[in-house]
């Protein structure tokens, strides 16, 4: 009956488990810090030298934002990014690449294809239920048009625009209502946004 | 060599760090400035995690999100995970039947009964109860925080389709499982917790030589001679250096023998396999003793959530006094001594780790923490018996607060405080409102309760027992100075289930208190005796942190 290195006593095996198990408890419970009424015992077990020092993971003294943040985010057109989404969008690749996962199953035609221009910039993206062209401003040199033609009259107005760079990084418009068949969106030359829209290598999603 | 094991306990507490926060993350989700999941169930779920019983869960989980895919259509299974209200059982169920009425996508296979769903696929059927459907939902956002949207996502949308079915929502249910078995490997320090156990058993083996070791056998000689040997041991199989460390596993060992023994796992020996999710150790044993273990610490997380919160029954520190009585359960009766070591002299080897971490040098922590003032073992008794004055004199402004409620539970609250008390001069007045069988008078039926509380009004005059307790109930009451006991407001419903909910939890806890410190008295009957064994236990544990910090006994 004796426990060896390899396993336990026969018969213990039951038992080891619940071990085990209260023994995780304990230290999750411990990682929680003061919150918890007994949380001592496994941070005494610790040798504390340069412990205090270590970044630890979920003891940020910012909130972070979660899953709900981006699925609202994503679903819905009122919500804007605030700092909390923004911070812990921009530190958590994993989060990023949730939102961009979201977005794409919520973009039900997909996304928009792009076919590049001769300059190497896009100025038109295809998909099945939009499309979607940039054509600079008669009026105005420093402005461009951004115009998405629905594919036909059947097909629902679109509501957000989400364009989303190689790293992940989630820019939302908001989309006014379409004129015969087409939303039309005024936007400044040099702005990010215009820049991410002519970059063949974003990703561009209509709900 | 010493500087990388440091760093490898390093990075494991850092992992469970990571663990407890992506736990904490779902217990602390809001909905529209709402809790999404009612706190008991943050602990239910680090329960199904610790004790790795999760793929049963993980199973119902893919079911319920193939039925909600096939029932929302184009809304996707995320809306009724993520889309709502808080997670209830109740909007679960409202969900569901609404989207039934006329569901957008192909649900013809599914039905509701208002109180489960239930799928027929080609291959069999499948039930899921809304009940259990929040728990499913906290399971979800867990693994989606843990692996990622996407990997939960890929392996359910790889299920549906024309051919769904019992055996591709299992295949789904795996791959999800085999997913979150390697996320956990290395945050759940099984391993260590394994060594730590066998090293117990080894030891307490060789003291019984009975081959077996049985609950009961764990005593305090056990606990203190363990600590003596293991915590000078720098190559030790488990970390043992303070003294709460040992006691809190001997509490776990305990907890988990009687598990064993409870389920005859003696007759049928399967051995945990460290490679295999759960091994040949059924998951569900595992967490229902940890249940059972959790819910010893119910009552002080009763006092601490709504309703009870909003009345200040226990401070910080009466709590903290006697949160590790609760946390021991009968361990506090079986080692008493050991859980007045642990308080006692486990506060002042925190204080030799506390001076430690500020830069002291182990002779001069040991040297700064021997502080002859520091608390004794009738300072700690003391401490008790003010904390038990307390909780007695709170569960009788309490009875007075639901008393005026005219709340049903103040009656419970009277038994369980005056288990004896002498009520048959009542009788007749009950008698005439109740339907009696025999001579027992049913004290739950509305009639009944309002007669009881029209009776206690009057009782000085032909209840004498009766009549003094609720004169003393609301001397108590006056002189209650806390939060929820001033001020309150008889009208006001949530206050008074407050009181309700809270005054049965105090009284577990007081019965708790209570019963350890009885054992305590029969341990050292006297003042005299305490303070014997505590001079006696100072030489020792002293000598032993000498040795642990600085080098020298």
């Amino acid at each position: 009956m004796k426990p060896t290195a390899r396993g336990p006593a026969k018969g213990h095996g039951l038992a080891e488990a619940v071990f085990v198990a209260l023994d995780s408890l304990d230290r999750m419970a411990a990682a929680q810090g003061p919150k918890d009424a007994y949380p001592r015992a496994g941070f005494d077990a610790l040798p504390r030298a340069g412990f205090d020092a270590l970044p630890r993971a979920g003891f940020d003294s910012h909130p972070r934002a979660g899953f709900d943040d981006i699925y609202r985010f994503a679903n819905d057109p009122t919500m804007t990014m605030d700092d909390t989404l923004a911070r812990s969008l921009s530190a958590d690749a994993r989060l990023r690449a949730d939102l961009r996962h979201l977005v794409e199953r919520a973009a039900k035609g997909g996304g928009l294809l792009a076919a590049a221009a001769s300059s190497g910039t896009i100025t038109t993206r295809h998909g099945t239920s939009f499309r979607m062209t940039l054509r600079q401003s008669r009026a105005d040199g420093n402005q461009i048009y951004v115009l998405i033609h629905l594919a036909g009259k059947g097909t629902m107005a679109p509501r957000t625009l989400f364009v989303i760079d190689d790293d992940s990084t989630c820019r939302k418009v908001p989309l006014p209502s379409p004129l015969d068949g087409t939303v039309q969106l005024l936007l400044e030359a040099d702005s990010e946004i215009v820049a991410a829209l002519r970059d063949p290598t974003t990703e561009v999603f209509i709900q | 060599m010493a500087g990388i094991a440091t760093l490898e306990r390093l990075s494991r507490a850092e992992m469970d760090g990571e663990l407890a926060a992506t736990l904490d993350a779902v217990g602390e989700a809001t909905v529209r400035g709402q809790l999404k999941y009612p706190p008991r169930l943050h602990g239910k779920l680090a329960r199904a995690i610790a004790c790795r019983a999760y793929a049963g869960p993980i199973f119902e989980l893919t079911h319920l999100m193939a039925a909600a895919q096939c029932v929302f259509g184009d809304r996707g299974y995320e809306s009724l995970f993520w889309d709502q209200g808080p997670a209830t059982a109740e909007r679960f169920r409202q969900d569901f039947e609404r989207a039934l009425t006329n569901p957008p996508g192909a649900a013809d296979h599914i039905h509701s009964d208002g109180t489960a769903i239930h799928a027929a696929y080609a291959d069999g059927a499948f039930t899921l109860t809304y009940a259990r459907m929040p728990f499913l939902s906290a399971m979800l956002d867990f693994l989606v925080a843990a692996l990622g949207y996407g990997a939960v996502d890929d392996a359910l949308r790889d299920a549906l389709g024309p051919r769904l079915s019992r055996a591709t929502l299992a295949r789904a249910a795996n791959r999800i499982t085999r997913s979150l078995y390697a996320y956990l490997k290395p945050r759940l320090p099984t391993a260590q917790a394994q060594r730590k156990c066998r090293s117990l058993m080894a030891f307490l083996l060789a003291r019984t030589k009975k081959g077996t070791v049985r609950p009961e056998d764990l005593d305090d000689d056990d606990a203190f001679d363990f600590w003596q040997a293991e915590s000078v041991k720098a190559d030790g199989a488990g970390d043992w250096k303070t003294f709460r460390t040992v006691f809190r596993a001997f509490v776990h060992l305990r907890e988990a023998l009687r598990a064993a023994a409870d389920h005859e796992a003696l007759a049928c020996p399967l051995p945990i396999d460290p490679e295999r999710d759960a091994g040949g150790v059924d998951p569900g044993q595992v967490m229902a003793a940890c249940a059972a273990f959790a819910r010893r610490k119910d009552p002080l997380e009763v006092l601490g959530s709504a309703p009870a919160k909003a009345i200040k029954f226990l401070n910080r520190r009466e709590t903290d006094g006697i949160s590790l009585i609760m946390d021991s359960g009968d361990a506090a009766l079986a080692m008493p001594l050991s859980l007045l070591r642990a308080e006692v002299f486990g506060a002042v080897q925190a204080g030799i780790s506390q001076c430690l971490r500020r830069g002291d040098d182990g002779r001069a922590a040991v040297a700064r923490s021997c502080d002859p003032d520091d608390e004794s073992y009738c300072g700690r008794v003391e401490m008790l018996d003010e904390t038990l004055a307390h909780m007695e004199k709170a569960l009788h402004a309490a009875y007075h607060v639901l008393a005026k409620a005219r709340h049903g539970d103040a009656i419970a609250l009277l038994l369980g405080l005056n288990p004896n008390m002498d009520l048959r001069p009542l009788a007749p007045a009950l008698a005439a409102t109740a339907r009696v069988r025999g001579n027992v008078v049913a004290l739950g039926a509305q009639a009944v309760r309002d007669e009881f509380f029209a009776q206690a009004a009057i009782a000085p005059a032909h209840c004498p027992e009766l009549g003094a307790f609720v004169a003393r109930c609301a001397r108590a009451h006056r002189r209650m100075a806390r939060k929820g006991f001033t001020g309150f407001d008889a009208g006001d419903p949530e206050i008074v289930e407050g009181f309700a909910a809270g005054a049965g939890a105090l009284l577990r806890i007081r019965d708790a208190v209570a019963r350890y410190r009885a054992r305590l008295d029969r341990l050292m009957p006297d003042a005299g005796d305490r303070d014997r064994r505590y001079r006696a236990d100072r030489g020792l544990f002293f000598t032993q942190f000498r040795i642990l910090y600085g080098g020298t006994p």
